[in-house]
């Protein structure tokens, strides 16, 4: 679906990617993590074509992103962090924006807006933020486009909102869709995402799926720590030691997303030589 | 071809700006109206329009007896008409273009817009028919939606004035351009010297647009101020460079008795020994040419080709 190869980005004076190659297939949820100002939102972007690499070449659908050609864009949606609503009803939205995308559901949406509890009738910029970020995220799944982007999905919205996002997204996942979810709040994503991405120093630090995660590792939570030897990453926390552990059993884990990504943003070599081994 | 224009996308493209940008097109709009009446307002406050006073008397600067039918040289409401709406073309249009592609003022809107599945030429081609054409549909309107009222209401005035004071009679005054459609339609009512309004005006507000829309898709942030520095900065190279390098140039290779004239001219004014500047001629022609042709296509293709390249 996303094929990045060789990817060369840099604002004026910082250089975000050297040489950045990944791929993001269909019938996928990624999570792409990292640290603030690592370029997770530049990746976005270089995929999206609204920022053209230096050197390497960034194609969705075997079409390049940087020449914005409209069967491009048609096949994807990008939830921004900072977006934008214009000053329309939701209906009106619907009716000028919707036909630019072929697959787009209008019962879908339906769908989603009253999961959501959107009103219908009201101006979009005249929403709270929460629920002008739910009314973009329910167009966006309505759009059933190929490819789907969200930065930062989860900021702004409240407990109630961020469970109602986890179970619309559920309900949205299909073989022909590939949806990046870039985020900060790890715990949002959690039993969401089916494949884990780390972005650091302008190069991918960590791709697996998370069966793969759940199969080499194991995650802990408990008030006595493990052996020594079995320790690849250990934390202590308000209510006992963290704990992620080499999987000895052979039996799929439960992943704990927050304490994986500490885990490889602490010891990244030690994650890498066990998932390329 | 699709892949660049295609008709049943551009019309979607331009629906969806016009809803989504409708409720500034209408502040604009209103506002043009307001100005627009407070200047007629003024217009016809401050200003006795004497055209019409000396039908079947001898006029004083020329001595001939005017015939009701015969036009006169004297400002007359036709000719204030004329100055308002080119005026007022040139300056709402500079205004209206600098929120073209206003969508790049915010990070996220700039985002919104620029994914929208439409290619780089459909998008161009809306701010274009918005801010060319549609502008200038719209204004036409506003300006007549004011002016035919406030024309009927002078007319109305002078008519009971010729038939009352002067004792005109009615066979005669129906002879007059009173409610004659010109009267509202006023494009051939300038005088010979002044024609050369249309072009300026029509310059002005091509050159003008092209510019603006130009700068706002090359600037983010507060556009139209950046713009106006900018055109200041190229007018001033362009006078710097006709006055002092163009000029002194071709005179180095010119021959000894043959002077090249230069953009502007000092003009002995009679006897005064005073001097005002005039632009010459032909480079006066080669401007507004420049200007209502070359210009505005150049500039447009700059703001086309910046749009493609455009990063947000």
């Amino acid at each position: 679906m996303v094929d990045i190869q060789n990817l060369h980005y840099s604002y004026k004076k910082k250089k975000v990617f050297d040489g950045l190659s990944i791929t993001f297939e269909a019938g996928n949820i990624y999570g792409l993590l990292g640290k603030n100002g690592t370029g997770k939102s530049t990746l976005f972007k270089n995929i999206c074509g609204l920022l053209k690499p230096a050197k390497g070449e960034v194609s969705v659908g075997g079409q390049l992103s940087k020449l914005r050609h409209p069967g491009m864009l048609s096949k994807l949606f990008m939830l921004p962090e900072d977006f934008f609503v214009p000053s329309v009803k939701v209906k009106e939205f619907i009716a000028t924006l919707a036909p630019f995308y072929p697959n787009f559901s209008y019962s879908d949406f339906d769908k989603y807006i009253l999961e959501f509890e959107i009103p219908i009738d009201s101006k979009l910029d005249q929403m709270s933020m929460g629920q002008k970020k739910k009314a973009l995220i329910a167009f966006s799944l309505a759009t059933n486009t190929e490819l789907l982007l969200m930065d930062e999905p989860t900021n702004g919205l409240d407990i109630v909102s961020k469970s109602q996002f986890k179970k619309v997204m559920s309900s949205a996942i299909s073989s022909h869709k590939c949806i990046i979810i870039s985020t900060h709040q790890v715990k949002d994503i959690e039993n969401l995402v089916d494949r884990i991405s780390v972005i650091d120093n302008g190069s991918i630090l960590f791709n697996a799926s998370l069966a793969e995660v759940g199969r080499k590792l194991s995650f802990h939570q408990g008030i006595h720590p493990s052996a020594k030897e079995k320790v690849v990453y250990s934390e202590e926390t308000l209510t006992g030691i963290s704990e992620v552990l080499y999987n000895e059993s052979g039996e799929e884990s439960k992943v704990d997303l927050e304490a994986l990504y500490k885990a490889i943003m602490i010891h990244p070599s030690t994650i890498n030589n066990l998932f390329n081994s | 071809m699709s892949e660049h224009l295609n008709f049943s996308r551009l019309s979607l493209l331009l629906k969806n700006h016009i809803v989504e940008h409708k409720q500034r097109y209408l502040y604009y709009a209103a506002g043009m109206f307001f100005i627009g009446l407070i200047i007629m307002m003024l217009c016809v406050s401050f200003n006795h329009f004497p055209g019409y006073a000396n039908i079947g008397h001898t006029d004083q600067v020329s001595g001939t007896n005017m015939q009701p039918t015969e036009r006169v040289s004297v400002t007359t409401w036709e000719a204030v008409q004329t100055i308002l709406y080119l005026s007022g073309l040139s300056i709402f249009a500079v205004i209206f273009s600098s929120v073209s592609f206003v969508n790049f003022n915010n990070k996220g809107e700039a985002i919104f817009y620029l994914i929208k599945p439409a290619s780089q030429l459909e998008k161009w081609l809306t701010e274009i028919i918005v801010h060319v054409f549609l502008f200038f549909a719209a204004y036409t309107l506003i300006f007549y939606l004011l002016d035919i009222p406030v024309t009927l209401l002078i007319r109305s005035t002078e008519y009971s004035y010729y038939l009352e004071e002067m004792k005109t009679t009615d066979a005669v005054l129906r002879q007059t351009r009173f409610f004659h459609p010109s009267s509202f339609f006023h494009f051939s009512t300038l005088s010979d010297d002044a024609w050369i309004a249309y072009p300026v005006c029509i310059s002005i507000y091509l050159t003008g647009t092209a510019f603006f829309m130009y700068g706002a898709v090359l600037f983010n942030r507060f556009s139209f101020f950046k713009t106006l520095i900018l055109g200041f900065v190229t007018a001033m190279l362009y006078v710097f460079y006709s006055l002092l390098v163009f000029e002194n140039t071709m005179s180095l290779f010119s021959p000894a008795d043959w002077r090249f004239t230069s953009i502007f001219r000092g003009v002995r004014n009679g006897e005064n020994f005073s001097f005002e500047v005039k632009m010459a001629d032909h480079w006066m022609w080669t401007l507004i040419f420049s200007l209502m042709f070359i210009v505005p296509m150049v500039l447009f293709a700059c703001s086309y080709f910046k749009l493609k390249e455009k990063e947000v």
